[in-house]
């Protein structure tokens, strides 16, 4: 009670500043942490938009961990979306990034539009992949394979549930260079160039031990910018899978939780349901987050 | 008493005396177990009855080269050496068609080789040398000729011997020959042809491809030219599906079900693809190099279970549509039930006819009553009659309890009636893991559906433990840091030291070797702990997942593996760095290998464990929890060796994969010495018998 009462005195004395945080926080409150908080109350019951929500207690939960077989391939998908794009992207964008970062200013600005292209061209992008997989003999990859005479005939790619994954893997990676990388270059630029001198001085020998004691260590925010926008693009991976292969995919092999999301919240109306999903997403993210903000920050230690 | 004991000898006597005289079973009858090793099991056909033309009255069989059992069972001989076509009746009647009339006139046929009866009763001859294929009535007159089509598909340079036939149940033809790569000729009723159906893929070989790419004209024309195999023989099931075989050492799938569009849809779900013999040696000196060579294959009516007549070793193998090996039978040599030359096979009943071309005569199987049994099982299960099959299984369990096929079948019927616990045990035994891990899923949810609140319960208190334990982690950092800056740090300082490796990779290294942390012992500590974890993760990985064998696999091997394999890393790896100006010495190398091992034992133990919990789909969860433990302790290595040997990154990789290169050097000298002491060992042996020999 104490507490509350001097945090209620705190505020009252820096009232101004909560007024100017408003205009963000009040949106924010109201469109995200309320509606976060609605859909968990509305997890625990059956709504379908049309009556009003019966609350039917763990009923959705058992059913999306022991009779949705889809929820677990949409699991485990995800699972391999952060497992290995999340981390595997991470490292791309950073020592992308790095590079880019020593080169001459025309050349970096160049490059470091090549690598922002696909984020800016946003869906637009996918008609590339489309092409590059497409089923037809005139498919780049089927074209170069039927030339070089290793396959009798086109292979339909992104219908096959033997290459579904593994593309949805490389597309996502290809995708996902975009802020991380925005981010860690902007980071690069900060590091005082003193510090390396200084370091020098102090006994650094080689480039290792230079990133590792001071480019990492001062990038640090930036480095963890990069890690939580990853990881919530890993956890949201949905355009590739429903643009690249439609949706919903051969035998559900491209799905991942947030497509299993919209098909229960915008196709099903079974709203109880996908807050549920939503809930359990929710969670996962925070877990991860928290684990990895964990893991950076011993960075440099 | 005394009586009833003599009886008791005597009868053990006459076993004896009797015993050599029983067929001798020298023709050793097995089947593959899950591990590619054959276990003997008890016969399922014996051979009842060897006819020979001569016995009939029609002469001795010459080169015979196919044989057709008509549904009346009218056996019909292609006796190719006498070019003749002789028919058996079932009461041994025959009749000799040496000729026929064609549009009047009479004709002779050339060495036919193959031969089927339609539905209709017409026969269709591959009148091999003649170069056509006749069909026949009743009469023996000839109702249509086919020759060599006259179409632009075909080859310029294409000599068309037909050597084997087949007709479905529409009436379209199917002609097999030697030089026929584009397939199965296709003719239909009326005997037009329409083109060739089910072509074989060119089997792709890496090395010959890119042999090809780099090879200059002149060698590339020398070289073997990529052509799909033709097809051997051909057979048709009740639904009009053609099985196929086809001679491919390289091929995977020499037995095919083919659809009307040609595509391939046998069913491939045994413990391995049907082709024959699994463990079949390729060394020049065995009696039987190499693969099974499929000369004929026969289909029940139903489809159900179809027989593939292996010609090299002269066995008949026996799947059923799953492509499960249900047994096999027969065997190569000069005795009876054995072949020198098996060319065809049918079926007739639960019989199976079985043509020899070098001893020119059938024999005829019958089932025995262990085989009788499986059959029956096998149809009670494909007509969908579970508990019946459960029961058959069950006897023919009594009769050979290592019949994988049996605990499978046993297993479906329990998961039709919902014990899925017992399902499992089933599966588990006959080694089906896509029917364990169904049979697993809905067991899982079973407990989990009746401990829901219990396993959220549990979950919730992991959790808050999992934060206290972390905020109380977090209070002692600082303390903990001091602790491990001690002068002399104990044993179990020095072990838990690895813990900080994980988080300072380079530090860690650093501190190990310069700050003196690491010992041979706190790193034997660790070898060990490497040791209990790949064991474990071998003996306590589920079924599922696992890919040794868990109950012939021999824990001081693995042991001694692991130990070798890290002794001969850091020996190969000392010898490279001294010579390439590295600083780390025998034991800094030994020392940092060892706590680079360190990942490897946090996760596969737990993930060891974890496996037991997951069904085949949720493989991915464990596979990449394992590879990326594997990954973390390979950049620890690199880390390592960075540090110890004070290399940049580019020399360390470099040095690694020189270390890789001396170890495949070590490997080829203790290779050779092995051999050598070997060689010297017979050597001295020989002198010595001699010597023994001459006193």
């Amino acid at each position: 009670m104490k507490t509350l009462s001097s945090t209620w005195k705190e505020m009252k004395k820096y009232r101004h500043s909560y007024l100017m945080i408003a205009p963000y926080y009040l949106p924010f409150l109201v469109f995200t942490v309320f509606s976060v908080l609605m859909a968990m109350g509305l997890s625990f019951s059956y709504f379908n938009v049309l009556e009003t929500p019966r609350l039917i207690g763990w009923q959705n939960y058992i059913n999306l961990f022991l009779q949705d077989d889809i929820f677990s391939i949409a699991m485990k998908n995800t699972f391999l979306f952060v497992a290995i794009t999340g981390p595997a992207s991470f490292i791309l964008c950073f020592f992308v990034a790095w590079v880019i970062n020593e080169m001459r200013p025309k050349v970096r600005a160049a490059i470091t539009l090549v690598f922002y292209a696909p984020t800016l061209a946003g869906v637009s992008a996918f008609a590339i992949w489309k092409f590059v997989f497409s089923g037809s003999e005139y498919g780049l990859v089927n074209a170069f394979l039927l030339k070089a005479g290793l396959l009798m005939e086109p292979l339909t790619y992104l219908k096959d549930i033997r290459f579904i994954l593994p593309i949805l893997i490389v597309v996502q990676l290809w995708m996902s260079l975009g802020h991380s990388f925005l981010a860690f270059i902007a980071g690069l630029q900060t590091v005082d160039r003193k510090l390396y001198e200084a370091a020098a001085v102090d006994g650094v020998r080689n480039r290792w031990q230079e990133l590792w004691y001071i480019t990492l260590p001062v990038m640090r925010p930036f480095l963890l910018f990069g890690a939580v926008m990853q990881i919530a693009q890993s956890f949201g991976v949905s355009a590739v899978s429903i643009n690249l292969l439609g949706f919903p995919t051969t035998k559900y092999a491209g799905r991942t939780i947030v497509t299993h999301l919209m098909d229960y919240g915008i196709i099903r109306y079974e709203m109880g349901y996908a807050s549920a999903i939503a809930t359990i997403l929710f969670l996962m993210q925070v877990i991860f987050n928290k684990t990895v903000q964990r893991g950076l920050k011993r960075i440099g230690e | 008493m005394k009586n009833n004991t003599l009886k008791y000898r005597l009868t053990l006597l006459i076993t004896f005396m009797v015993l050599p005289l029983l067929p001798a079973e020298s023709w050793y009858s097995y089947n593959y177990s899950y591990w590619e090793k054959p276990v003997p099991a008890p016969e399922a056909y014996r051979h009842s009855e060897i006819l020979r033309g001569e016995d009939f009255g029609a002469g001795a069989f010459r080169e015979p080269e196919d044989l057709f059992i008509s549904p009346d069972g009218d056996m019909y001989i292609a006796d190719g050496g006498n070019n003749r076509i002789v028919v058996l009746s079932p009461t041994r009647e025959t009749r000799i068609i040496d000729s026929f009339t064609n549009k009047g006139v009479r004709d002779n046929f050339n060495r036919p080789e193959g031969l089927f009866v339609d539905s209709r009763g017409i026969l269709y001859v591959a009148d091999t040398l003649n170069r056509r294929v006749v069909a026949l009535n009743a009469d023996f007159e000839s109702l249509n000729i086919i020759t060599r089509p006259d179409s632009d598909i075909l080859r310029e340079e294409y000599e068309f011997f037909p050597s084997k036939v087949g007709v479905d149940k529409a009436g379209r033809l199917y002609v097999l020959g030697p030089g026929m790569y584009e397939g199965m000729m296709e003719f239909d009723r009326s005997g037009r042809f329409h083109g060739f159906i089910g072509s074989n893929r060119v089997t792709f070989n890496l090395w010959k491809y890119l042999m090809r790419t780099i090879a200059t004209k002149e060698q590339r024309e020398k070289m073997q030219i990529f052509i799909p195999q033709e097809y051997r023989n051909l057979d048709i099931d009740g639904r009009g599906f053609l099985y196929t075989t086809t001679r491919d050492e390289d091929q995977k799938t020499p037995i095919k079900k083919h659809n009307a569009e040609g595509l391939d849809i046998l069913t491939r779900e045994g413990f391995f693809p049907p082709s024959g013999d699994i463990s079949v040696s390729y060394s020049e000196t065995a009696s039987y190099v190499g693969k099974s060579f499929f000369a004929d294959i026969a289909v029940d009516d139903s489809g159900d279970i179809y027989y593939a007549l292996d010609s090299k070793r002269g066995r008949v193998f026996t799947y059923n549509s799953e492509g499960q090996l249900l047994f096999l039978f027969g065997g190569a040599g000069e005795p009876d039930g054995c072949f020198t030359d098996a060319s065809a096979v049918d079926l007739y009943g639960n019989e199976v006819y079985v043509l020899d071309k070098v001893k020119g005569s059938i024999t005829v199987f019958s089932p025995t009553e262990y085989g009788n049994l499986i059959l029956e099982a096998q149809q009670s299960q494909s007509r969908g009659e579970y508990r019946r099959a459960e029961e058959l299984w069950t006897t023919i369990l009594r009769r050979n309890s290592n019949y994988d096929p049996a605990y499978t079948g046993i297993g479906k019927s329990l998961l039709r009636s919902g014990s899925f616990r017992e399902a499992m045990d089933n599966f588990r035994m006959g080694y089906n893991k896509k029917s364990f891990s169904k049979a697993y899923k809905y067991y899982r949810q079973e407990v989990m559906k009746d401990h829901f609140s219990l396993i959220v319960l549990f979950i919730a208190a992991a959790a808050v433990g999992l934060i206290l334990i972390l905020r109380l982690r977090d209070r002692n950092r600082e303390k903990r840091k001091r602790k491990f800056l001690g002068p002399e740090p104990s044993q179990g300082e020095r072990i838990l030291y690895g813990f900080r490796i994980l988080a300072h990779p380079f530090d860690g290294h650093y501190d190990l070797k310069f700050r003196a942390i690491g010992t041979w012992g706190s790193a034997a500590a660790w070898t060990a702990l490497i040791i209990f974890s790949i064991t474990f993760n071998m003996q306590m990985t589920s079924f599922l997942f696992n890919e040794v064998n868990t109950v012939t696999v021999k824990l001081q091997f693995e042991v001694a593996k692991v130990l070798i394999a890290l002794f001969v890393f850091v020996l190969a790896n000392w010898t490279v760095t001294s010579i390439m100006g590295g600083e780390g010495s025998f034991r800094s190398i030994f020392i940092s290998t060892a706590y680079s091992g360190i990942p490897i034992v946090l996760v596969f133990v737990p993930m060891a464990l974890l496996s037991n919990f997951l069904i085949l789909e949720e493989g991915a969860y464990y596979y990449v929890m394992e590879s990326i433990a594997v990954m973390y302790s390979l950049f620890l290595l690199i880390a390592g060796n960075m540090t110890i040997h004070n290399y940049s990154l580019w020399k360390t990789v470099s040095t690694l994969v020189l270390t890789v290169v001396t170890i495949a050097i070590m490997a080829f000298l203790a290779l050779l010495f092995i051999t050598f002491i070997g060689q010297v060992w017979s050597f001295v042996s020989a002198i010595y018998k001699e010597v023994i020999f001459r006193i």
